[in-house]
This record gives C-alpha cells, sequence and structure tokens, in this order.
C-alpha cells in the first residue's frame, strides 16, 4: 500500500502541485479565499443547536441561580450547614429560600441560658461569604426567658465549621470521583 | 415533616456533591422522501436514533459510547452503528462499526460527496473508495500542521465478505482554503481537493484501480444564496472494469425552513436512468 502511496504522488504530483497553485495564484488575489468548508452537523428542531439533546441540559447546571438537580444553593453548603446545625433540633428547614432555623435548644452545661440558630446559605458557589449564621440568646430570670441578644463569636465560630465541613465534603467526593 | 425535608435534602445534596463528568445525548433525523424515476414514483422514509454517551476522564482521555438505530415504515429497525470511541492527544481510536472507514470519512474533496444527497448509485462513476461499514478498529491522528492521517481495518478473515482482513487508509492536508486528500485500499486509490473561492465551494476527485482500466473522477460546484437555499452541480464519469462508461449528472438543492428542517431536492440522470428525489429531513 505505502510503495502505491508514493508511486501515486510521483506521477500526479506535477499536476496536483499545478492544481493548487492555480488556486492561489497572485492573479485571483482579488478573490476572497476562505477556509474549506467543514461539514456542517445537522441542528436539532428542538434545540435549535447541533449535538441533539442533551441530558446535562436538564439538569441546569449552567444556570447561575440554580444549583445541581434544581437546589437553587449550594449543594455542600447546604449539606454541611445541616450537618452543624444538628446538635440542635431544628424548626423550620427551607430548601429553596436556603434557610434553616432552630428550635431554642438548652445547654445541660448552662441551664440558666438557650440558644437559637439562623443559618443562611446564599448562592450556589462554595464562597466563605456564602454562609451566613445568626445566633440568638436569652437568659432565664424567674421563670421567662428574656433576650439577651446575639453572640457573634460563636456565629463566627459556627460559619468557619461550616464552611470546614463544606470542604471536607468537597475533598470526599473529589476523592470517590478519582478512584 | 421535618424529617422527610431533612432526609430528601441531605439526597438531594448527596447527589449534588458526585461530580457528573459524563454527559448523555440523544440525536437523530427522520426523513420523508418521494423519488420518480423512469420505473415510476416511489414513496418512502428512514429515520436514525443516535445515542451518545461522553465521559472525559481526570487522566485527559475522553471516552465516547455510540449506537446509531436505522429505521424506517417500510424496513426494520437494525443497529447502522456501535462503537467506542478514544480521543486523546495521540489521535482518536474507535473500536467498532461506524458504517463507514477513514477513507470513506477523510475525503471531503470528492464531488461525489459534496452533492445534496447522491439518491441514485452512480456505479462506476463513483470515486469512493474504502472497506466502509466492514471496518472493526480505525485510527486517526491527530492535525498537525493541517496534516492527518487515519487507517481502518476489517479484522475479520473468514472470507465471508470482500472485505475480510482488508484495510483502507487516508491522508488529510488542509493548506489555507484547500483540502487536499488521498484514500487508498488494497486495490483502490482516490484523490480529491476541495476549496472554496468567492462564495463558491468547489470540490474534484478521481478514483482509480489497480491492475484495471476502471477509473472515475467527478466534480462538483456548491454554492448558497443570499436567501439561503444552497445549489449544487455535479458532474462525474467513469469507466467499469469491462470498458463500460458511465456519465451522471446532477442538480440538488437544498433549503433550511427552520433550525433542524431542511426542504432538499435533487435531479439529474446516472447513465440511462433519469431521476428526481423532494425530501423533507427533521433533526432532533
Amino acid at each position: 500500500m505505502f510503495k502505491r502511496i508514493f508511486k501515486f504522488i510521483r506521477l500526479r504530483g506535477l499536476l496536483l502541485l499545478t492544481l493548487c497553485t492555480s488556486l492561489l495564484v497572485p492573479a485571483c488575489s482579488s478573490l476572497k479565499t476562505t477556509t474549506a468548508e467543514t461539514p456542517e452537523k445537522p441542528v436539532s428542531v428542538i434545540t435549535g443547536k447541533p449535538g441533539g439533546i442533551k441530558f446535562s441540559d436538564f439538569v441546569q447546571k449552567d444556570r447561575p441561580d440554580v444549583g445541581a438537580i434544581g437546589l437553587p444553593v449550594n449543594a455542600l453548603l447546604w449539606r454541611a450547614a445541616l450537618d452543624v446545625a444538628s446538635f440542635v433540633p431544628l424548626d423550620d428547614v427551607d430548601t429553596f429560600g436556603g434557610s434553616i432555623v432552630t428550635e431554642w435548644h438548652q445547654s445541660t452545661d448552662n441551664p440558666d441560658q438557650r440558644l437559637k440558630l439562623t443559618i443562611f446559605v446564599l448562592g450556589v458557589e462554595l464562597r466563605s461569604d456564602a454562609v451566613r449564621v445568626h445566633t440568638y440568646t436569652q437568659k432565664k430570670q424567674g421563670n421567662n426567658w428574656v433576650d439577651s441578644g446575639r453572640d457573634e463569636a460563636l456565629a463566627r465560630k459556627l460559619e468557619d465549621l461550616i464552611l470546614t465541613r463544606a470542604r471536607e465534603l468537597r475533598a470526599a467526593s473529589v476523592s470517590e470521583t478519582t478512584q | 415533616m421535618r424529617k422527610v425535608l431533612l432526609a430528601t435534602t441531605a439526597l438531594v445534596a448527596m447527589t449534588g456533591v458526585t461530580a457528573a463528568n459524563a454527559d448523555i445525548s440523544i440525536s437523530g433525523n427522520y426523513e420523508w422522501e418521494y423519488t420518480s424515476d423512469d420505473s415510476g414514483t416511489k414513496w418512502g422514509d428512514d429515520g436514525h436514533i443516535n445515542v451518545k454517551a461522553v465521559n472525559a476522564a481526570d487522566n485527559g482521555l475522553t471516552f465516547t459510547a455510540f449506537a446509531s438505530l436505522e429505521t424506517g415504515s417500510a424496513s426494520s429497525t437494525n443497529t447502522e452503528a456501535a462503537y467506542v470511541q478514544i480521543d486523546g492527544d495521540f489521535g482518536t481510536i474507535i473500536l467498532g462499526d461506524m458504517d463507514d472507514s477513514m477513507a470513506t470519512t477523510m475525503d471531503p474533496g470528492l464531488g461525489r460527496n459534496n452533492d445534496i444527497e447522491t439518491q441514485v448509485s452512480l456505479g462506476s462513476a463513483d470515486t469512493n473508495v474504502g472497506i466502509g461499514s466492514d471496518g472493526d478498529i480505525h485510527y486517526k491522528s491527530p492535525k498537525i500542521g493541517g496534516l492527518q492521517v487515519g487507517f481502518s481495518k476489517d479484522l475479520t478473515d473468514a472470507d465471508s465478505s470482500a472485505t475480510d482482513g482488508k484495510s483502507d487508509m487516508a491522508i488529510m492536508y488542509t493548506m489555507g482554503g484547500v483540502t487536499m486528500h488521498y484514500g487508498a485500499t488494497e486495490d483502490d486509490s482516490n484523490f480529491g481537493v476541495k476549496a472554496s473561492l468567492a462564495g463558491f465551494t468547489i470540490a474534484a476527485g478521481a478514483k482509480q484501480t489497480d491492475g484495471s482500466s476502471a477509473k472515475a473522477n467527478d466534480v462538483a460546484v456548491k454554492y448558497t444564496l443570499a436567501n439561503g437555499i444552497t445549489l449544487v452541480a455535479l458532474s462525474a464519469n467513469g469507466t467499469s472494469s469491462t470498458g463500460t462508461k458511465t456519465k451522471a449528472d446532477t442538480f440538488g438543492a437544498s433549503y433550511s425552513i427552520v433550525p433542524g428542517v431542511k426542504l432538499n431536492a435533487e435531479t439529474g440522470k446516472v447513465g440511462t436512468q433519469n431521476y428526481t428525489w423532494v425530501a423533507v429531513n427533521m433533526s432532533f
């Protein structure tokens, strides 16, 4: 087969060179030459684009306001927030709003003080500013609970815990994929 | 209620954590066609359903599984192509039946590959060479400096097909506005040149058979009007191994009614047979 290639090129080389040169001769410089067209892929009547219908289009992964499988917040942060908040009974969980509200929780170490958490997961990106925690504290005075403000230090610690847990989950998923 | 919310949220979160590198797509087409020739008129249809799964591995290789089913109201459904493709820096390896071979896919310069349909067999005026759908393993190199080579082989050696154990190859070179190719099997070889000039696409090809007087050549000219209608004229001549000459002249047009729906038509004369063909093709 290779002998035939070389024979063919020798016999028709001059003709080919002449043919190609005639297409590129300077006298034709007034005519614009373009790259020979590549075969066009058929366009889908449904999507209007070539390549058919992709299942990933239904997942809408590329929409910035929608996370994987319709979750509008970052899935890693959401899972991490649930894990961290799980030490306190949950009162309300809004998956699509990205908010977690716990019930009032009394610690056995300090029964005169109780704590309530509100956690917000913002956006679909895994960013340090995509989680916000508010902590509300109340102190017992007699038989009544009185608001004693917010514990910002505890809120920042909880945010760090959620971000750390999210990183752990991401590392675990990456190692699962590469195995 | 809270437990259900937590459970479903955790499930969604778990699924969302897993990276999804694979993508699955479905495509295909359906064509309804009318043919009128010297023997009468025929109505027919045919369609394809293609399923493709692509997965990009972390090592840089891309794996593709592809299957194509061909069907029609007058024919049974059959698997037209099914293969696994591996893409990498080394090029592309295809294992299986891709309903073509490298010599029949890397030949853009042939006139017969630039018309609308080639609805009627061109016989000895056909410039196509290759083992076609009998190929079992294929390789295509990466494009280096505009040069690309491809090989296909029919691994079957049971002597039940004329192509058993045979192979074909193709070399394609793109330089500026010109694409040239050379294809060969053990017995045949062809050559083609394609270029675009002032809006016209011109493709010319030639074929010869070793140890035989059989040969063919063709030329096609394609032009797309401002209204989107594509016009193609094809002229082909061939001589069979017995010396019988065949001449083919066809003229075709294609118009995209909406993206994905095309109206195609072709008329011409191949040998002594006149024909006219009109079809509506929808892709999805």
